[in-house]
């Protein structure tokens, strides 16, 4: 496809995922009669043509029935029927395009976005019609003909009143049940007394009817109601199209020796499990049989493998990285570690105080005023007057010009703006009230493995005693997947195809052989290279008959832009802190290299979230940012979290928010989003606030009629609206975009033949 | 418009019953007009053709 300029995906994203049809079926929603259908994330299609090569390529399996490309969520829909269970995983990644099973049905999304926008229809066609007739009756439409519009008017605005309205009236009624103030409370009682007091006009002949500004008011409403849906929807569809990194299920090994594919809450203690090479462990268990190693990054945070051999105890969610096992459950997934993270964050969650957002704040304050003034006019023109219609008439022109359209307005607009802004680098935000806390914190508490560091070994240096050597040590790891043999052949680029190897091996747990020339070479674990060697000889070496060839040493890479970020953050006034579950030599070499101060190792899941308690207790605000399932706990505890792409399932959902690049510019980068938009939040209240100082004294004067309502009203909004587009525009540090952009990372574009 | 013809017909009732007259069928056509709008609106909504702005703007593309 000479069109596609297709986009590079992160090395853990792009793997393949090596779906069995087992899993593919579980995955899948079951139709009736033999019919399956499964939403599959494409996340690099992006253009028609992409679109229909998948579509018409997956046409061509046996047993597809229909397949559809949806480009807005990256994510395509095949119906399928029994017996075949197409590949379709596999196939599409044989396309060239990283794909992966996704679970959460599009429909249930959908759903509530066409509710949106039907209400916006419903409010858009009414407002319409109302402004027509308003605009008559403006221009001086008096006696009969004036009656007339009324009546089409408040006809017209029902149907805005009780349907789009009601979702303005239903989360008024849930704050107000729970003695709460929100933003909706002052907008329900605004849109209904104005409704009510113009039918009251009309009914009597009156002059003065307020539709068009009660109608108007909650199409604005929800127009930004809707955007801000939009933008929440399109983040967690982008998160949720990432990889899931926890198995399914399992292959169990019966005690007839057949094997079946059982579902993950099917698992149960005691039942023996088939584990590959590449699997993640789905539930506590023990080994059996079979020698691995087992790479705990995500688990724990332990940076180096871990040798097992049968009676070795396992953590569901590690990942086995070179032999094939048995093990024994020893507790069913819901009883797993996985199950103990999710106890440790409910109680986190819990001790963590409720977060009152700032619009919330806002009304709670704002409300008993507005409602106060409006009453207050009406008992003054009742004792000035004694026209009690009259006074009646004046508050709610009150009512009208102080309801909180453009406040209303105000927060969530600047919100989407952010959003779009953070979405455009790669950070997804999971909701408005999370930008609100990024904003005020004062401290940031990073995880070592899989966050300041990639997870991934890289080779640091290599000595050889043999020339020859070096491409038999490429030859050989390339046999292997291994995480160090995979360093090994990216460490150590040669063009050549190698020597040619003979009974070539994989020892699961020790490491590669084969025979070049008649000699022995092995990779791997020096005390299996060299059994009668050194005994000081250890670590990754090669080896010829015995003798040791060459020398490896690992380290774990550092994420991209990782001291920039501390040092941006520095520069920003905010302190860093690590807290590891590795070991101290591995998280000390970190925090010196990063020039953090403040580095804990060796800590437990609830260690963590103790500290970060601890932090809250002193008062100081704090993001987290981790990746592993063992930081998940700690994410909840602290003020706002933050994961990258490549984070485990548990910490990717309990995250704030998502940064789908690799490098780490993305936290300062947020933080400089959300400083930005609290900054234009507090603008445009004042905005509002500077208008209803102007606007409300000619409201009680009784000066305001219909047609200034809806000017002054209209205004205050397109006011707000403008100043929030400012956000990012040309003010985004310069030092982060051009960092970032120049960045290797998920959205790096390579062309395509 | 309408509001101009008002004022002219607040001379004459003759006049005036005439524009009521006017006002009686026009009215409910502009509303039928806007009704019809908003039908069209909610049966591309149903019809779920606000599922993939992203995905039709691309497919214009496409020959089939």
């Amino acid at each position: 496809m000479s069109c596609c300029a297709a986009f590079a995906m992160h090395t853990e994203l792009a793997k393949p995922t090596g779906l069995s049809s087992d899993e593919l079926r579980v995955a899948s929603s079951a139709l009736g009669e033999g019919l399956y259908q499964s939403e599959i994330a494409v996340p690099l299609m992006h253009c028609a043509a992409c679109m229909q090569v998948i579509e018409q390529g997956l046409l061509t399996l046996p047993g597809v029935v229909s397949a559809r490309a949806n480009l807005s969520t990256r994510r395509v829909t095949v119906r399928w029927a029994e017996p075949d269970v197409p590949p379709l995983v596999a196939f599409i990644e044989s396309l060239g395009y990283a794909a992966h099973m996704t679970e959460e049905p599009a429909s249930a999304r959908n759903k509530t976005l066409s509710d949106l926008l039907l209400a916006v229809g419903v409010a858009g066609f009414a407002t319409g019609n109302i402004m027509l007739l308003s605009v008559s009756i403006w221009s001086g439409a008096e006696g009969a003909t004036r009656d007339l519009f009324h009546w089409v008017s408040a006809l017209v605005a029902i149907p805005v009143i009780a349907y789009s309205g009601r979702i303005f009236f239903r989360s008024a009624w849930n704050a107000l049940r729970h003695g709460r103030m929100n933003m909706d409370v002052p907008i329900v009682i605004g849109v209904s007394l104005a409704y009510a007091t113009s039918l009251y006009e009309t009914i009597t002949h009156g002059e003065h009817a307020y539709f068009d500004a009660s109608v108007s008011l909650l199409f604005f409403l929800l127009i930004g109601r809707t955007l801000d849906h939009v933008m929440r929807d399109r983040a967690r569809a982008a998160v949720s199209g990432l990889v899931r990194l926890s198995p399914r299920g399992a292959v169990r090994l019966r005690a007839d020796g057949g094997r079946d594919y059982i579902a993950l809450s099917q698992i149960e203690p005691g039942m023996d499990l088939v584990v590959r090479p590449g699997d993640r462990i789905p539930v506590n268990a023990t080994v059996v049989e079979g020698i691995s190693e087992l790479d705990c990054s995500l688990a724990t945070g332990e940076s180096a493998p871990r040798s097992i051999r049968a009676g070795s105890q396992l953590l569901a969610g590690t990942h086995n990285l070179s032999g094939a096992l048995v093990i024994r459950a020893t507790a069913a997934a819901k009883d797993s570690f996985l199950a103990e993270m999710v106890g440790l964050m409910e109680a986190a969650e819990q001790g963590r105080g409720i977060y009152r957002r700032l619009a919330d704040r806002a009304s709670a304050l704002y409300s008993p005023v507005v409602h106060l003034t409006a009453l207050l006019t009406f008992i003054g023109w009742m004792v000035a007057t004694g026209d009690w219609h009259h006074a009646i008439t004046v508050a709610t022109a009150v009512l009208i010009i102080t309801c909180p359209c453009a406040l209303g307005l105000a927060v969530p607009i600047v919100q989407v703006m952010a959003a779009r802004r953070l979405f455009e680098r790669g950070i997804m935000m999971k909701d408005g009230g999370a930008l609100e806390r990024l904003a005020e914190i004062g401290h940031v508490v990073f995880d070592k493995t899989g966050t300041l560091t990639m997870g991934i070994p890289e080779l640091e240096s290599s000595a050889f005693a043999d020339p020859q050597a070096a491409e038999i040590a490429v030859a050989l790891a390339r046999a292997s997947s291994h995480p160090y043999s995979k360093a090994i052949v990216a460490g150590m680029p040669l063009a050549s195809a190698g020597p040619r190897l003979e009974s070539l091996s994989e020892q699961p747990g020790f490491g590669v052989e084969a025979v070049v020339n008649g000699a022995l070479w092995r990779l791997g674990k020096a005390s299996w290279v060299s059994p009668e060697g050194h005994p000081e000889a250890s670590g990754t070496v090669l080896g010829r008959d015995g003798v040791v060839a060459a020398r490896f040493a690992f380290s774990d890479k550092l994420r991209s832009g990782a001291s920039r970020a501390v040092q941006g953050l520095r520069e920003q006034g905010v302190t860093s802190e690590i807290l590891s579950g590795d070991t101290s030599a591995s998280v000390g070499m970190v925090a010196s290299s990063l020039r953090i101060e403040r580095a804990a190792s060796d800590l437990l899941p609830a260690e963590k979230v103790r500290r970060l308690q601890q932090l809250a207790g002193a008062g100081t605000k704090t993001l987290m940012v981790g990746d592993g399932i063992n930081d998940a706990p700690a994410m909840m505890a602290a003020h706002v979290s933050m994961a990258p792409a490549t984070a485990a399932d548990i910490g990717r959902n309990a995250a704030d928010f998502v940064f789908l690049h690799e490098s780490l510019d993305a936290v300062p980068h947020a933080l400089d989003v959300a400083g930005q938009a609290e900054r234009l939040v507090k603008q445009n209240f004042a905005l509002a606030v500077g208008y209803n100082v102007l606007a409300v004294p000619l409201a009680i004067m009784g000066h305001v009629t219909p047609l200034l309502a809806a000017l002054a009203m209209s205004g205050s909004s397109i006011l707000v609206i403008a100043n929030a587009m400012r956000l990012g525009v040309g003010r985004i540090g310069p030092r982060w975009s051009r960092s970032s952009i120049g960045t290797p990372g998920l959205l790096t574009s390579e062309a395509r033949g | 418009m309408v509001a101009l013809l008002d004022r002219h017909a607040g001379s004459s009732n003759e006049r005036g019953t005439r524009l009521m007259a006017t006002l009686l069928y026009l009215v409910p056509i502009a509303l039928l007009l806007g009704g019809l709008g908003l039908t069209a609106f909610v049966w591309a909504l149903k019809s779920g053709q606000y599922e993939d702005m992203d995905g039709a703007a691309e497919r214009v593309l496409l020959d089939d």
